[in-house]
């Protein structure tokens, strides 16, 4: 009970924030966007093809939001691709297993952590329901769990290094998911790896 | 049960010191023998996450990628069940955790509970 009222609360307190925000920009899009595209004195093309954006945006609001989220995601995410790939170059010398029972020879050993909580951008989870009628494989949001998994295993090897391990036994990554499903745009994944860490000096 | 709550388990991966307790996920500790076993111990927590993160959050899920804040309040959350997990294990008299295994799962809307459970055993 206690958990669906807080639900309730926050939903409500986030949508009215959200709409406040969003009917705002609409309204000055509008406003700007058609003086700008009637304008007499603006006969520079670039300025009336913004203007023409603008004005769209604020009658279809989904063509900005949906064409910011992909442009700005992408890059996002390439950047962290690139930036994972590079971290893992420090940390490539850390031993990983699957064993339960590590048959190296070991002298000390603990447990360490890592986690990353993950979510495709609107851009991704909107294409993805367009895939949904046809069936098949969901590439576009395979990429986000797809990094997701590779930074964890990245920090997972800076926190063994972090406290001196050389090598890392049963490593595990498990996958959650968070927040609402039914809401759909609002999914977002945990992922969670975690091993014993251990040295032999 | 008094006296459990004076009892705080800290740096649980050694980092500054030796740890007070040993913790793993392997059957076995290497270069360790059990001694005597303690039984199943557990540690749960649920966290919710306060309003301002929420709007955060489902800011940067527009673009996607990482979602920070999210990712501290269950790490946090998830060290609290470590720590209760810990904290019996040393009840029981036992010097270490081994085969420790976690779970998550989401209950109620914004709320998210991380559960952590173990082999309590005494080893030398």
């Amino acid at each position: 009970m206690g958990g669906n009222i807080h639900h309730k609360h926050s939903g409500i307190s986030l949508n009215v924030i959200m709409a406040a925000t969003v009917i705002l920009f609409l309204n000055s899009a509008f406003v700007i966007g058609s003086i700008l595209f009637l304008w007499p004195g603006f006969e520079d093309k670039s300025w009336r093809v913004g203007a023409w954006i603008l004005f769209m945006t604020s009658v279809y609001p989904f063509i900005g939001w949906l064409s910011f989220s992909a442009a700005v995601g992408h890059t996002i995410q390439s950047e962290n691709q690139k930036d994972t790939a590079a971290r893992n170059e420090y940390v490539d010398d850390i031993i990983m297993t699957n064993l339960k029972s590590p048959t190296m020879s070991v002298e000390d050993c603990g447990l360490v952590m890592a986690s990353i909580v993950v979510a495709a951008s609107h851009w991704q989870s909107f294409r993805s329901n367009y895939r949904r009628i046809i069936g098949g494989e969901v590439p576009i949001l395979r990429k986000p769990l797809e990094w997701g998994r590779k930074e964890v295993i990245v920090r997972l090897k800076e926190q063994a290094k972090q406290s001196g391990w050389t090598q890392l036994h049963n490593v595990r990554i498990e996958t959650s998911i968070i927040g609402n499903v039914a809401q759909g745009k609002g999914l977002k994944t945990e992922l969670h790896a975690y091993a014993t860490g251990a040295r032999n000096t | 049960m008094e006296q459990s709550e004076h009892i705080i388990v800290d740096n649980p991966e050694g980092e500054d010191g030796p740890a007070a307790i040993i913790v793993t996920n392997t059957e076995s500790i290497p270069g360790k023998t059990i001694q005597s076993m303690h039984g199943v111990v557990t540690g749960s927590t649920v966290r919710a996450k306060h309003i301002g993160k929420d709007i955060l959050a489902g800011l940067k899920n527009i673009v996607g990628g990482e979602l920070t804040g999210y990712t501290e309040l269950l790490n946090e959350a998830r060290h609290q069940a470590m720590q209760r997990m810990m904290q019996q294990a040393l009840q029981m008299g036992a010097n270490a955790v081994i085969n420790t295994r976690f779970a998550t799962s989401s209950v109620a809307g914004g709320a998210a509970e991380l559960f952590a459970y173990g082999t309590a055993v005494t080893v030398a």
